[in-house]
């Protein structure tokens, strides 16, 4: 979209918006009056989706309303990010967001949207978890040893991660720099071949999310840390980065958002729903069994995530000179 | 001893009265998924998860695994009948398939399919019980040097795929790799030539390019061809002339035999391997075929190899997914997460914990394929029948198909537009005899060359060597060059010989 025609339906928007704001009063009032739409910009199937789903149909008997889902994986999720921001901010059109499309690929790539003005963030339920895993005969017991031996001998330590540019990667990448380690990092474009790889001796570590509970658990591989604040209830003996020394956390968060400019008494009738939707036991079940991390954000915390987020991985990607800063 | 207690134990288990049920509506859903384009195993295997929760953890495999099955064998229903490969491993059925079809004998091509997938189940079957779950350690042996070693062997055997020259079909294996590198790059991720849009960033669609390539393309050239009122086809005398005879029997044997076996080691491999197991079959039929000139013609082996080895390899891929939680492709993929959600984690420990869940699911392939032969075999006059709807209204019904099949991938009104830009491209190829078989194959195992190539090189830092100290990989290349060689060779041998005598 060129910058004139996103000015003019800025401005388009903002008069219709001022004419629709006594209207818009009345309808937040009775607000879900029909069915709502949810986005999924993801393929189904994935944890995301599967999550999300489980969300969305503990959220319908709160708002009384059922709640249409629909998988829009195109471009990246690209496509779904444009429908959303072009929609009515009534209530009736939101997406599932995730710190992927929202906080990390406008630095990755031109991106037709602008994460930080184009949306309205509603809540956060989830996060991906991270975790640094090694075989479980690997030489390497701590993190320490790992980020050591990365620092005596460059590049020859290997990392599996699922994308260049995953949150996985980024906050790997950005412990090895904190730590002078160097690291080579080979992305396999998803969790489970970056796990088969460690499995078959093909690389040295890999940075990924659950897929590698299951492994752990048979005792095939090491779990040297996680990057998530807080330590996961499936491998509770696994260290969390704090605790390893470093001043900072990953917060891959997984949440629900709309577009830009809807009421503040929709953005509180959704957040209120779908935060307690996540008391419901169906959904707690399936964040445990797709070892997703519960991380409940209310709409304050998710404005203020989103924000945050979006300044520190530009810092970190200029620093690493990756996506739209690597020349 | 234990395999023998285990199968027996899988059996009970797969024909009780529930299991069968469950395993039949999987293969009857999976045909269906199948023969519609578009609408994947994939989205339907996701769609159905929540239905499996209330199911116990064998009975909801059971019947997951049935859907990825039947959809293999649906896809090739299509791939014969009207030339849109319903998944990429029916590609190659397409070729011989469909020309079986233009000569009256789309019977005994669909029948052929039906038993020699049936068969090869058998033997894949036999092979889990005989090597059994240790065979899982050949999916961790191949890491990025051994799949670039694989795919570029798998290149190799692309170009000697289609009619026509081996140039043309050089030529078209290029574009092919050419047009996988369209998206993001899979190591830096940055885009590659999308022209700016966000849609192209993910690459091309596989199934766009099927419906494209294939169907749309297809319809193209009926439309523009002598309009035939209806194809000439004779009315088969009943089910008995639809079913393969004697001589098409004797012609399958071998190929369904070697199409299994090759199928069943390759379907071990994560990544690409039921794949290469269904062209690697059709090469390997037509070098060994004594008039090779009918491949491309109707060559019934060239259904019956192909289409054994990629059901071989459908079941030879459970054997690294419940022994070593490997998923060879994302319908696995979904799979697992079936599994987890069940509580049960796929391992080394699987087998030994839960045999009836291992030996459950197993035998129950067995099952599910004999229920396929005896769903089908009884609706083969009808799909035959199919062929004989005038073209004038069969054609726009392949074309309405492959829109909806189309937007229905993604929820995205680019693919539809994209599939009638392939639709054009894939006839004007035709007017100059170019053949799209090579170039879809090689863009399907271009993806795969590109990365492994990329994440060997970050391996092994930067130097190639990597790909000849590794033992698999340097035997797999070796084995490249011999079948790139192999006319020059086969020349040399020829004079060397000629000279003896």
């Amino acid at each position: 979209m060129t910058v004139s025609r996103r000015k003019a339906m800025i401005a388009a928007g903002a008069a219709g918006g001022a004419l629709a704001l006594g209207h818009a009063r009345a309808q937040a009032q009775s607000y879900p009056s029909r069915p709502i739409t949810l986005l999924i910009p993801f393929a189904p199937g994935g944890a995301t989706d599967v999550t999300m789903r489980a969300l969305a149909k503990a959220a319908e008997s709160k708002l009384g309303q059922p709640i249409t889902i629909v998988n829009r994986p195109a471009g990246g999720g690209a496509q779904a990010m444009q429908e959303v921001a072009r929609a009515a901010p009534d209530g009736y059109t939101i997406m599932n967001s995730t710190a992927i499309q929202f906080a990390i690929a406008p630095h990755m790539r031109e991106v037709p949207y602008n994460a930080a003005t184009d949306y309205t963030p509603i809540m956060n339920y989830g996060a991906f978890n991270t975790f640094i895993a090694v075989r479980a005969d690997s030489q390497f017991q701590t993190l320490k040893d790992l980020t050591d031996y990365a620092k005596a001998n460059a590049r020859v330590v290997t990392v599996g991660v699922s994308v260049i540019g995953a949150s996985s990667h980024l906050g790997m990448a950005r412990l090895a720099q904190e730590a002078g380690a160097q690291v080579t990092f080979v992305p396999f474009g998803g969790g489970a071949p970056a796990v088969t790889a460690l499995l078959g001796r093909h690389i040295t570590s890999a940075v990924v999310s659950g897929e590698i509970l299951p492994h752990a658990a048979s005792g095939a591989v090491r779990l040297l840390g996680t990057l998530m604040g807080a330590r996961v209830p499936q491998a509770p003996s696994v260290p969390t980065i704090r605790e390893l020394g470093y001043n900072w956390e990953l917060n891959s968060w997984i949440g629900v958002a709309g577009p830009r400019g809807m009421p503040d008494a929709i953005v509180k009738r959704l957040e209120a729903a779908f935060l307690e939707a996540m008391n419901d036991d169906g959904f707690k079940r399936i964040m445990t069994e797709t070892a997703t991390a519960t991380n409940r954000q209310d709409n304050a915390a998710a404005r203020k995530q989103l924000g945050d987020d979006l300044k520190m991985y530009e810092a970190l990607l200029r620093q690493l000179r990756l996506g739209r800063y690597a020349n | 001893m234990d395999v023998i207690s285990g199968l027996i134990q899988g059996f009970t288990i797969s024909l009780s009265g529930a299991n069968l049920l469950w395993c039949l509506l999987g293969v009857g859903l999976g045909t269906a998924v199948g023969v519609l384009p578009g609408l994947g195993p994939t989205a339907t295997i996701s769609l159905l998860l929540p239905i499996t929760y209330r199911l116990d953890a064998t009975s909801a495999l059971i019947m997951l695994s049935g859907i990825y099955y039947g959809a293999m064998y649906g896809g090739s229903i299509t791939s014969i009948l009207v030339k849109i490969p319903g998944e990429a491993s029916s590609i190659v059925t397409c070729i011989d398939g469909y020309e079986m079809a233009r000569r009256g004998r789309a019977g005994p091509a669909l029948g052929i399919a039906a038993f020699g997938s049936f068969i090869a189940g058998v033997v894949a079957t036999l092979g889990i019980a005989a090597f059994g779950p240790p065979l899982a350690g050949l999916a961790i042996a191949f890491g990025p040097a051994e799949y670039t070693a694989l795919v570029t062997l798998g290149l190799v055997l692309v170009t000697q795929i289609g009619e026509g020259s081996r140039l043309r079909a050089f030529l078209m294996a290029g574009l092919g790799l050419l047009a996988s590198t369209i998206g993001l790059d899979p190591i830096s991720g940055t885009p590659r030539f999308t022209m700016g849009l966000a849609e192209l960033q993910d690459g091309l669609d596989i199934a766009v390019l099927a419906m494209g390539l294939f169907g749309v393309a297809e319809v193209l050239a009926l439309a523009a061809g002598p309009n035939e009122a209806a194809r000439a086809l004779d009315r088969p005398k009943g089910l008995r002339a639809l079913l393969p005879d004697a001589a098409d029997w004797r012609a399958s044997g071998g190929p369904i035999a070697r199409g299994s076996v090759l199928g069943f080691v390759l379907g071990l491999l994560p990544g690409g391997g039921a794949l290469i197991s269904s062209f690697a079959s059709y090469v390997m039929e037509k070098r060994l075929a004594r008039e090779p000139e009918r491949f491309g013609k109707g060559a019934i082996e060239g259904v019956a190899g192909p289409e054994s080895a990629n059901n071989a390899a459908a079941q030879a891929s459970f054997i690294p997914l419940l022994s070593l939680g490997i998923p060879s492709n994302v319908v696995m993929g979904v799979i697992i997460g079936a599994l987890m959600i069940q509580g049960i984690a796929p391992g080394p420990m699987l087998v030994a914990q839960r045999p009836d869940l291992f030996w459950g699911v197993i035998a129950s392939m067995l099952v599910g394929n004999l229920l396929l032969l005896v769903l089908n075999v009884p609706l083969l006059p009808l799909f035959v029948a199919l062929l004989r709807v005038p073209q004038r209204i069969l054609a726009p019904m392949i074309l309405l198909f492959c829109v909806v099949g189309s937007y229905s991938l993604q929820n995205s009104a680019f693919d539809v537009l994209l599939v009638g830009i392939f639709g054009i491209l894939g006839w004007s190829l035709r007017l100059v005899k170019l053949d799209p078989a090579p170039f879809m194959l090689a863009f399907i195992l271009g993806e795969l060359f590109e990365k492994s190539v990329r994440q060997a090189l970050l391996i092994g830092v930067g130097s190639p060597m990597i790909f000849v100290q590794k033992p698999i990989s340097a035997v797999l290349l070796a084995s490249a060059v011999l079948v790139l060689l192999w006319p020059l060779l086969r020349i040399g041998l020829g004079r060397r010989m000629g000279a003896g005598v």
